[in-house]
């Protein structure tokens, strides 16, 4: 006996969440399947008196037969094996799970659907899909109906729209009403899906497929979405077109290059020509040839009148492609290939197939791949011809019952090979190649412009190509690798100019990590403050609530300000030491950089009784004032961390600095618990990163080890040394000689 | 002041007065003092009728023992008592392991009306758990009383019935018993063999003299 499986009902509906998980997603999908039914026209509507979204598209529709097996067979979907229309267009998705879609938008469907044959009505609560009920258990309601499009829409208040849907709603189509919606539909909300769909659906399906989104008093020019508009984002279109006797006029347009402020730097002789300069700023490149100058030994046009768009559309690119070449940012450019890529040929607006079709091997019917790979030159090369990829483009070629001798086949599944597509399709790659011409001659000169501008680049180039060859060439040779002195200087002028950004850079960092090991020493008393700086005011919030006594208010406001003025102590001593004026390198009076600094430190030390004796010579030396402090602060935490080990009663810190010829000499100890056993016998052992002997209550090493590191790192910028051989003797108590070498005024 | 008694116990207590005044529409907070070691901070519960128990986790400041160690001994102690460890470091005390994760609460809890109104309320049942759990404590303990009549008690018994009658009379749920109700079967016993042993020793010294 064979038990058969069910699925809880709730299950399939997360399916098809996962798949349709975005409001725009959602949309986009239920457009996709208005193209798929072979729609001319499909409108959303959205009406804000009755919290009701409408979505009406006049396509095949779908019979009771189709509504049975199909459409409520969740994963079916008629388009894996039957993806062709009868008008040609060719249906885009094929998982079955659009439907879904519905129910990311709303709880409540119902639908009209109208075939030239017959109508049905069927309506389905999401809801009705809830853990514990097997799908099987689930139903929609459905019945045969004799009303029409437009008493069906009766009830709408938008009358433009009531036109619209009598004009082109007759034989079929299917009407979607959804009631509770799960979105809050907002002015921002409509306009943001209008917007995503202009950008979304390519322009040459414009003339085939209408949509529009109308809100409860939109007109109709308003609510027509305008893919031609300039919200569709490509790097290249050409428009051309082709008479009768074989005039061809070719338009480029370029739009994949952003100059910025620095365009009329670029954009000028000798690199660019002041037409170049219309051209970058959106007119188009106008091309004309006879046809025999297209197809060589082709003098008379026997294809027949025909046009077409192309848009070159890269979905990428480097940073310093970006750099070299100016391309325009292209990161909010959306991957639609699937859907609407690859070059699609139209007779009279229909789509002949299988030309252009996403994920089949008639996709790139121009062979754009072969091309690519026979010649596969960058952008940049000097001599190399680049081309497109085939990914990269996109359009629509429109031909009509007028190009004879480009016949469909007789079952339909695409133009006989006449010689007349072969020439057609020689004509297209010509047409392409206007593209890649243009773009190349742009991106070599801009390349070139590059170089100019960064020699040194080119000179390193040279340094590595000849270091190359002198390793391969015999000695006879050398002389061609010799490197002129200029050159070499400028590069060792640059790379080392470019050490010292990272030096600096660097230094920075050592800076940020000690904040961030002081911040991760006292982020348990700044958690603890904030926390009784929170109770003290929801005390204070609390005592007025209840009509508490103003002077027992006041109090607690006053204690709530003191742990602010401690909450901004810990600030202080965190946060302060990477300030902008601490990071240039400048002579520094150490006494006041002491003291200041241990006054940022004093409300927190007084807080942890750990008393601090100073004793800084007046002097100027030349650092960064938060390297000093960095050490300082990483010394200072290390002592208080070595205070809570040890029942201390009087925690103190000995400070002296020093100055000895051009050395600055500091000696700092304090009297905790001194380095741990494991150190003791080598204590520079605790100058090596993540060395730690600081435990939680639960014995765990939680010390981050770094401190001491950067110290040392930060000592040896200065050619200076940490010495701490005296913590060997030590029972108790920690020490250290520090020694930073520079310059003193 | 509330009827719910919570005692609390923290090396730092300056918090101590802010929370018992956010409590205090639901709970009466005691704060902990005088005491040194775990013995006396139980000794402090049965003295201030606690209900309900809260203890910081980090008590290093002034004790040599931490929350979570207290509450495992309170726990024995008194099992029906409900402890809590509120901390601003629950992952510390989670990863100990003596305290279930349930009874360890982030000390923001308190930082916001939603959350004090949740522990407050969460603070009076645990208090009503506790009372009620007294009554079947009072039931235990007339059980082992009736052994301790019938002197069917074991030794074992007879320390629970002591342990028993402290709780039950620290938190008024008993009066005075005669003090001979305590007094244990096994000292009984040992009187009796001291006496016997000492008629012996008297007889035999007769029979010498």
């Amino acid at each position: 006996m064979k038990i058969p499986f069910n699925v809880d009902a709730n299950t399939a509906r997360l399916i098809g969440r996962e798949n349709v998980s975005k409001l725009d997603g959602a949309i986009l999908e239920l457009v996709k399947n208005a193209y798929d039914a072979d729609a001319n026209t499909c409108i959303l509507y959205y009406e804000k008196s009755t919290n009701m979204f409408y979505l009406i598209d006049n396509g095949s529709g779908m019979t009771s037969e189709t509504i049975h097996s199909n459409w409520m067979t969740i994963g079916y979907s008629s388009k894996k094996e039957n993806y062709k229309l009868h008008s040609g267009r060719i249906q885009t998705g094929a998982k079955g799970i659009g439907r879904f879609a519905l129910d990311r938008i709303a709880d409540n469907c119902k639908m009209l659907s109208k075939t030239k044959t017959e109508s049905v009505l069927w309506s389905v609560n999401w809801s009705d899909f809830n853990s514990g009920t097997k799908i099987t258990d689930v139903g929609a309601d459905f019945e045969i109906t004799n009303i029409d499009f437009c008493n069906y829409t009766n009830e709408i208040l938008n009358n433009d729209l009531k036109s619209l849907i009598k004009a082109k709603c007759h034989d079929s189509g299917t009407i979607f009403k959804l009631q509770n919606l799960r979105d809050t539909w907002t002015t921002t909300l409509i306009e943001d899906i209008k917007k995503s769909l202009a950008t979304l659906i390519p322009p040459e399906i414009d003339n085939i497929f209408q949509l529009y989104v109308f809100s409860e008093n939109s007109k109709l020019e308003e609510s027509k979405i305008t893919v031609n508009s300039n919200d569709y984002s490509y790097d290249y279109k050409i428009d051309f077109n082709v008479d009768e006797s074989g005039n061809t006029r070719i338009l480029i347009k370029r739009d994949e290059f952003d100059f910025g402020n620095k365009f009329n730097e670029v954009v000028r002789e000798p690199y660019f020509t002041s037409k170049d300069a219309e051209y970058f700023k959106g007119k188009p490149i106008e091309k004309n040839y006879v046809f025999n100058e297209i197809l060589s030994d082709i003098d008379i046009n026997t294809i027949g009148p025909f046009k077409g768009t192309l848009y070159f559309a890269k979905l990428s690119n480097t940073k310093d492609e970006k750099e070299k070449y100016f391309y325009k940012d292209i990161s909010s450019r959306r991957d639609t290939r699937d859907t609407f890529g690859g070059i699609k040929i139209y007779r009279d607006n229909f789509r002949v197939r299988p030309y252009g079709e996403p994920k089949t091997t008639t996709f790139d019917w121009l062979l754009l791949s072969n091309r690519k790979s026979k010649s596969p030159a960058a952008i940049s090369h000097p001599t190399g011809a680049w081309r497109v990829a085939a990914d990269q483009m996109l359009g629509a070629v429109h031909i009509s019952r007028l190009n004879i001798n480009l016949p469909d086949q007789s079952n339909r599944e695409g133009i006989v090979e006449t010689k007349e597509f072969a020439y057609f399709r020689e004509f297209l790659i010509f047409v392409i190649q206007e593209i890649e011409k243009d773009r190349q001659y742009v991106c070599r000169i801009l390349r070139q412009y590059y170089d100019d501008t960064h020699p040194i680049e080119i000179y390193e180039d040279e340094i590595n190509e000849k270091s190359a060859n002198n390793k391969s060439n015999n000695k006879g040779q050398q002389k061609k690798t010799l490197i002129d002195a200029k050159k070499a200087k400028a590069v060792i002028d640059t790379k080392q100019e470019q050490i010292k950004d990272l030096e600096d850079e660097n230094r920075l960092l050592r800076t940020l990590a000690t904040t961030g090991i002081v911040t991760n020493s006292y982020i348990h008393e700044i958690k603890d403050v904030v926390h009784k700086l929170n109770i003290k005011i929801l005390t204070a919030q609390q005592a007025l609530e209840k009509g508490k006594s103003e002077e027992h208010i006041k109090q607690k406001l006053e204690e709530a300000l003191d742990l602010q003025k401690k909450f901004n102590s810990w600030f202080t001593v965190t946060i302060e030491m990477v300030k902008r004026d601490k990071r240039k390198m400048t002579y520094i009076p150490m006494k006041k950089l002491f003291e200041d600094f241990i006054e940022s430190w004093q409300e927190v030390l007084s807080e942890k009784n750990v008393q601090i004796s100073l004793n800084v010579v007046e002097t100027n030396f030349k650092c960064f004032p938060y390297d000093i402090e960095s050490i300082i602060s990483n010394l200072i935490t290390n002592s208080i961390n070595s205070f809570e080990y040890a029942a201390i009663k009087n925690k103190t810190i000995n400070i002296n600095l020093t100055q000895e010829n051009n050395e600055l000499r500091l000696l700092y100890e304090d009297n905790g618990k001194g380095l741990s056993e494991k150190y003791k016998k080598n204590p520079n052992l605790i100058l090596e990163p993540f060395e730690t002997s600081k435990r939680d209550a639960n014995s765990n090493l939680i010390g981050t080890g770094m401190g001491m590191w950067i110290v040392n790192k930060t000592v040896k910028e200065y050619y200076g040394d940490v010495d701490l051989s005296q913590n060997k003797e030590r029972e108790t108590g920690f020490i250290v000689n520090i020694n930073l070498k520079g310059v003193f005024k | 002041m509330c009827e719910y008694n919570i005692g609390y116990i923290d090396d730092d207590s300056s918090a101590f007065k802010d929370y018992a005044e956010l409590l205090e529409n639901y709970v009466t907070l005691k704060l902990v003092e005088n005491c040194s070691t775990k013995q006396d901070v139980y000794n402090w519960i049965l003295e201030n009728k606690i209900e309900c128990f809260i203890a910081d986790f980090k008590l290093s400041d002034q004790y040599t023992f931490n929350g979570t160690e207290l509450l495992e001994f309170l726990n024995k102690k008194l099992p029906d008592l409900v402890c809590i460890i509120l901390t601003n470091y629950p992952c510390d005390s989670i990863s100990e392991n003596l305290v279930s994760s349930i009874l360890i609460k982030d000390r923001s809890i308190l930082s916001s009306v939603e959350g004090l109104t949740t522990f407050g309320e969460e603070l009076k049942q645990a208090t009503k758990v506790f009372n009620k759990r007294l009554v079947n404590i009072e039931n235990d303990f007339n059980i082992l009383l009736v052994k301790k009549r019938e002197k069917t008690i074991t030794t074992n018994e007879e320390e629970s019935l002591l342990n028993l009658y402290s709780v039950l009379k620290a938190y008024n749920r008993m009066d005075d018993l005669p003090s001979e109700i305590f007094k244990s079967e096994i000292s009984d016993k040992i009187d009796k063999i001291l006496e016997l042993a000492t008629q012996c020793v008297s007889l035999e010294k007769k029979k010498n003299d």
